[in-house]
């Protein structure tokens, strides 16, 4: 009967889970080559690309800016499926956003490799990505608020802002040097 | 029972009566001080009443008549402000829980000292929406101010407190300030007359800023007259305005009996206006029937205006408030902070065209003034809504109350133009208001139309018919 969750595969696929995130901040760029699968089946669907085969996937790796790695992990989850597969998944904080990674691993004859992974970012509204970019995230009870705020904003400006002005038009001024 | 006859009522005759000492300036401020406290329980106008400050502030008026001296036009008149107001020794509140932990103002704002200078008596602060943004006085931190008219509805805001207050004849005459209809609307839902006059006509130093673009000083009253007197006053350059305007002051008062023979004077007619419920649009077509008013206009990119002065309001609101949205997001009243945070993340492209879009706007309604002399539009999209109320009836659809109630007002005061909202309602009947629109800096043109209208009993402030002693 397959077991589900050996203690001794969790605790390794945990720990070369870790490394793989120490290898991910520090952009060790071997080191995360090392652990996915070599191989055209290999597939990593990043938060702005799609990598299908080692091949993709080493290459983005080794031209990926370098700079924002950093990010806080929440809610680890490791579940074995006998001695072979494990799927890890967890959440992330980077900056301000929040982040979530799946990744499936495979147990071959020269270890655990990472065959599939996923990495995304919750869906973030305008109104939460200007508030981050401002340096104020948005009180949690208000995001959904703001947003629908902005958007009439937008619906209400709309006819305005398809109206060409001349170029010297200018606005009315009252700044005096 | 508050009626006509009501001592406090009317500024002029009270000034009068004060001045040829057939009334003390005291009694005149007991009277106001006896009517706050008899009506305010129930309407919530009130956040501040200065008792001792205000009977001080009589004796030396009374003392002064006493010496042969004349204290001003206005002595002896109690008058109350819109919280955002400084007034001397209270703390200017904004409507707010965060400018309430603010030191006591020092000096009075400029439109404050103008009264005072010209014998009027300052009794107390009134309610408002928080910063002004909000056309209800719906105001979480402080209550809702209640419409005399009827108890279950808004008075309309943000200076509710000043139009209930006057409509419910606790004072003569109360300040407010206008940013997209915010004198205008609630002059309409409580029956009385408000003029917004060109914008920096009246100084706004002294007085919290909402979007300095838009943002009017102006006055309520229960009779044209009275208006006009608060606006001759109030009016001219100040060094401490930011705006410093400085268009000569032209007095008003002595030519409202003149008529509006030389005026050529029009109403809205296009489907802009038509979007509330259609009972508004009475009100405006019997002026105009009144006034023997039979050109019409259409008010060209109005809704652009409109929008214009939507989107320079939550740019410039919000980036006022941006300090304390990013420290002390939960001091804020609930029902304003969406907006504020809004606007503070609106792009800076949209503001700026609709800053340029004001000069285009502005000449376009120079050039509709070349035809004519006068407009005439409906304030509001419907009369006073429940308090509570979330939304209203616009072309059919159901939209949010706070920001839409101002569709009508909100493309004038735009480009900064006069108006009067005139009260014009039947006796009993829910509060509705026309505005009479003029070109800049011809308060003198819409105060004569006001008084017109109300010379012929079409414009006119009826007293509440309800009960509202506690």
């Amino acid at each position: 009967m397959l077991m589900i969750n050996d203690p001794d595969v969790v605790r390794e696929v945990a720990r070369l889970h870790e490394e793989y995130e120490t290898a991910l901040v520090n952009n060790d760029v071997e080191a995360l080559i090392r652990f996915f699968w070599d191989s055209p089946h290999a597939l990593r669907f990043g938060v702005r690309e799609n990598l299908y085969g080692a091949a993709e996937i080493d290459a983005f790796r080794k031209t990926r800016p370098v700079l924002g790695l950093d990010r806080k992990i929440l809610n680890v989850r490791i579940v074995a499926f006998g001695s072979e597969c494990a799927v890890v998944t967890m959440e992330f904080l980077r900056q301000h956003h929040h982040g979530r990674q799946s990744q499936v691993w495979w147990k071959f004859p020269e270890g655990w490799k990472v065959v599939s992974a996923h990495v995304s970012f919750m869906y973030e509204t305008y109104a939460e990505q200007a508030a981050a970019l401002a340096g104020f995230p948005l009180p949690q009870q208000y995001t959904n608020a703001v947003q629908q705020n902005i958007e009439r904003s937008a619906r209400i400006a709309e006819s305005l802002l398809k109206t060409p002005l001349p170029d010297e038009t200018v606005s009315a001024a009252r700044f005096e040097p | 029972m508050i009626t006509s006859s009501t001592p406090g009522y009317d500024a002029s005759s009270l000034a009068q009566a004060v001045r040829s000492r057939r009334l003390s300036a005291k009694d005149s401020v007991i009277k106001a001080l006896e009517n706050i406290r008899r009506s305010d329980p129930v309407l919530n106008c009130f956040t501040s009443v200065l008792h001792e400050s205000a009977l001080a502030n009589a004796d030396l008026v009374d003392r002064r008549i006493a010496a042969g001296e004349d204290p001003g036009p206005l002595a002896g008149v109690p008058f109350a402000v819109k919280n955002l107001f400084d007034i001397a020794g209270v703390t200017t509140i904004a409507g707010s829980k965060i400018h309430a932990q603010r030191p006591p103002a020092l000096e009075d704002a400029a439109a404050v000292a103008r009264l005072k200078n010209s014998g009027a008596i300052v009794v107390g602060a009134l309610n408002m929406d928080e910063y002004a943004y909000g056309f209800t006085t719906e105001n979480t931190h402080y209550g809702a101010t209640r419409n005399p008219h009827d108890l279950e509805r808004v008075a309309g805001g943000s200076s509710g407190g000043s139009a209930a207050a006057v409509a419910a004849g606790m004072v003569p005459i109360t300040l407010g300030s206008d940013t997209n209809g915010s004198i205008r609307v609630p002059a309409a839902f409580c029956g009385v007359f408000g003029l917004k006059p060109t914008y920096g006509r009246i100084s706004r130093a002294g007085a919290v800023l909402f979007a300095e673009s838009l943002d009017h000083v102006g006055s309520f009253a229960r009779s044209v007259r009275d208006l006009a007197l608060s606006f001759d006053v109030m009016q001219g350059a100040d060094p401490l305005d930011p705006l410093r305007s400085n268009h000569p002051r032209e007095f008003t008062v002595s030519s409202l009996p003149k008529g509006t023979g030389d005026l050529r004077i029009a109403m809205v007619d296009d489907p802009y206006f038509q979007q509330g419920i259609p009972e508004v649009f009475e009100p405006v077509q019997q002026a105009a029937k009144a006034l023997a008013a039979s050109r019409r206009v259409t008010i060209p990119e109005v809704e652009k205006a409109r929008a214009a002065a939507y989107i320079i309001t939550a740019c410039e609101g919000g980036n006022l408030h941006l300090p304390d949205l990013r420290t002390r997001p939960q001091d804020f009243d609930p029902v304003v902070i969406e907006r504020f945070l809004a606007g503070s993340l609106l792009p800076a492209s949209w503001y700026q065209h609709a800053q340029r879009f004001r000069s285009i706007f502005r000449d376009r309604i120079r050039e509709l003034f070349r035809t004519v002399d006068i407009i005439l539009a409906p304030v509001t999209p419907c009369p006073a809504i429940r308090v509570g109320q979330p939304t209203i009836q616009i072309g059919g659809n159901d939209l949010p109350a706070r920001p839409n109630i101002g569709i009508f007002t909100q493309p004038f005061s735009f480009i900064g133009l006069p108006i009067v909202s005139v009260p014009v309602f039947a006796k009993g009947a829910l509060p509705l208001g026309v505005q009479v629109i003029g070109p800049a800096y011809k308060e003198e043109w819409v105060l004569r139309v006001a008084a017109q209208l109300e010379r012929l009993g079409v414009g006119r402030a009826h007293p509440p018919t309800l009960e509202t002693s506690a």
